[in-house]
């Protein structure tokens, strides 16, 4: 793995690993500076145990990169700067103040952090925690100043970590679609949207791109088989979908994960958020809307037809409007095996189950269906968005796609 | 050239995005700026532990939404009317604007309560009351 995607792999899986620490630090309870202290530690061996990670042979530690390569990704960073400023509101979109930064005030108050679980009006307080934890981990270590920017901060952190860890993975293979890649994330206003609208989406698309990066790694090294797991977890512990993306995640892999002498890295990657996530649900005592609302009547919605067509359409538009660069890389990916006379590879069947089951799940809506398509349809298609463009660019770069272990 | 400065621009792009982002919203004021400035002379008049009862009169939804994410960590609910601590916002359209303090309390439903705090910008008058 290069140099740059594991300090990438190692910030994000820190975040992860604050959010579990101060969630749990919270409801021990542990005084502050301990678990600042617990935090700082864990970090500093997290990124000590992926950095010296030993990758491919080849790949040294000192790497150059050509100038045209970091002249590129420069301007690419410029021009995300400037569109994902052009987008971003004061307080981020509705779900953040309502829900995401809004759960993160109370996790930054060390008493009566749990009112968080009362708000059963009009709020979500079974969603996982592991956004609003690190905000309400920098509101409180900054005395509650700054409330406007720390969340900000936070956006930008994942939603040019996303692009840059495509570049970082692409740019030794072919450095034309490591930079064409990264122009696509730079100029596009909606993937830049949805990032700086503080929701949790862009940290559930960048856990799920991490795995991906990191299963592909594990020929290398079996501690990328952990970080993957870890990432998984990660997914779990930010969102509750990121539960099924874990889930199937794992289930296309299960030959790997769950391999006798494999199994320990799963567990050792799992083992932290999925505890954390477990201790959370116990505490919330509520059930996710969704879960609760499957009743008799959930079986004439299977059957409706015209539920079908109207998710199919609604999927369809956000598709050409919103995604169209997937849309066309999908394209020119299905040409491509009907030329090669292959069947599509498990990574991308394992992102259209992801999204067939994610449009499965508005079949069985007790909301109004076009009102829960239109909140959310195309933030579910924007997690999955990064992992599609990996393995599309996989595909384009002329890199064979296999379980990565098979050889090993 | 040296691939850590990829990681050196990624850096630089997130700080400066944060200080363009703090320069430009600097001047920003939307509603629920216009909440905080209106709710923050109520926070002293509420103990720590205090659950809150929002009485909307005839305001938007979000009313509850941004009422509530200015008083995290308190609890505040708009169904139940088992709290003692009210907070009441109401449009001033709705109300005679020549109105006394009083007979607004009265038509918003806090008759013989303890008026805490009481607040008014362009918009909604806020009062905070409790039984005793």
């Amino acid at each position: 793995m290069e140099q740059n995607s594991k300090y990438i792999i190692a910030t994000m899986l820190s975040v992860g690993l604050l959010s579990c620490i101060y969630f749990l630090s919270l409801l021990l309870p542990v005084p502050f500076m301990v678990s600042i202290l617990v935090i700082l530690v864990s970090i500093f061996f997290l990124f000590k145990f992926i950095i010296t990670t030993k990758t491919a042979a080849g790949q040294s530690a000192e790497q150059q990169l050509p100038w045209q390569a970091v002249l590129g990704f420069g301007l690419c960073a410029a021009l995300l700067v400037k569109n994902a400023l052009g987008v971003a509101e004061k307080h981020g979109g509705w779900d953040a103040w309502a829900i995401w930064n809004f759960h993160a005030g109370y996790l930054s108050e060390p008493v009566y952090w749990k009112n968080l679980f009362r708000n059963i009006e009009s709020d979500h307080p079974d969603y996982p925690l592991c956004l609003p934890s690190v905000i309400g981990f920098f509101y409180r270590l900054c005395a509650h100043h700054f409330t406007i920017i720390i969340p900000f901060a936070f956006s930008m952190l994942v939603t040019v970590s996303i692009p840059a860890l495509l570049f970082s993975e692409f740019i030794r293979k072919n450095m034309v679609v490591a930079l064409f890649i990264t122009f696509l994330f730079a100029q596009d206003k909606v993937f830049l949207g949805f990032g700086v609208a503080e929701y949790a989406d862009s940290l559930l698309a960048l856990f799920l791109l991490g795995a991906f990066v990191c299963i592909d790694h594990a020929i290398e090294n079996k501690r990328y088989l952990l970080l993957s797991a870890a990432c998984l977890g990660g997914c779990i512990w930010t969102k509750n979908e990121g539960a099924i993306l874990a889930g199937l995640f794992l289930l296309f892999n299960a030959r790997i994960f769950f391999q006798l002498k494999n199994i320990r890295y799963t567990i050792g990657g799992l083992a932290l958020p999925v505890i954390t996530l477990v201790i959370f649900k116990m505490n919330a005592h509520v059930q996710n809307d969704m879960v609760n609302s499957l009743n008799k009547e959930t079986i004439n919605l299977i059957l409706d037809i015209e539920r079908y067509k109207t998710i199919w359409h609604s999927f369809t538009d956000n598709l050409n409007q919103k995604f169209y660069y997937v849309k066309i890389g999908v394209y020119i990916y299905l040409i491509l095996l009907l030329i090669e006379k292959k069947w599509p590879d498990w990574q991308m069947l394992l992102v259209f189950t992801c999204l067939l089951v994610y449009n499965l799940i508005y079949v069985v809506t007790t909301h109004g269906l076009e009102w829960h398509l239109q909140t959310s349809q195309d933030r579910l298609m924007h997690q999955l968005m990064p992992a599609m463009v990996y393995i599309l660019a996989k595909k384009l770069a002329g890199i064979r796609v296999s379980y990565p272990l098979e050889q090993a | 050239m040296k691939s850590r400065y990829i990681l050196i621009i990624l850096l630089v792009s997130i700080a400066a995005a944060t200080l363009l982002f703090g320069k430009k919203m600097h001047g920003v004021d939307d509603n629920m700026d216009k909440m905080e400035r209106a709710l923050t002379g109520a926070k002293p008049f509420i103990a720590a532990g205090t659950n809150l009862q929002l009485r909307n009169i005839k305001g938007k939804n979000e009313l509850h939404f941004w009422a509530r994410y200015q008083f995290t960590p308190h609890y505040m609910s708009y169904k139940t009317t088992e709290y003692d601590t009210v907070l009441t916002i109401c449009p001033i359209l709705a109300m005679m604007p020549i109105m006394a303090v009083d007979s607004i309390l009265k038509a918003t439903g806090n008759r013989d309560k303890k008026l805490l705090w009481q607040n008014k910008d362009e918009e909604y008058y806020y009062f905070l009351t409790c039984t005793h």
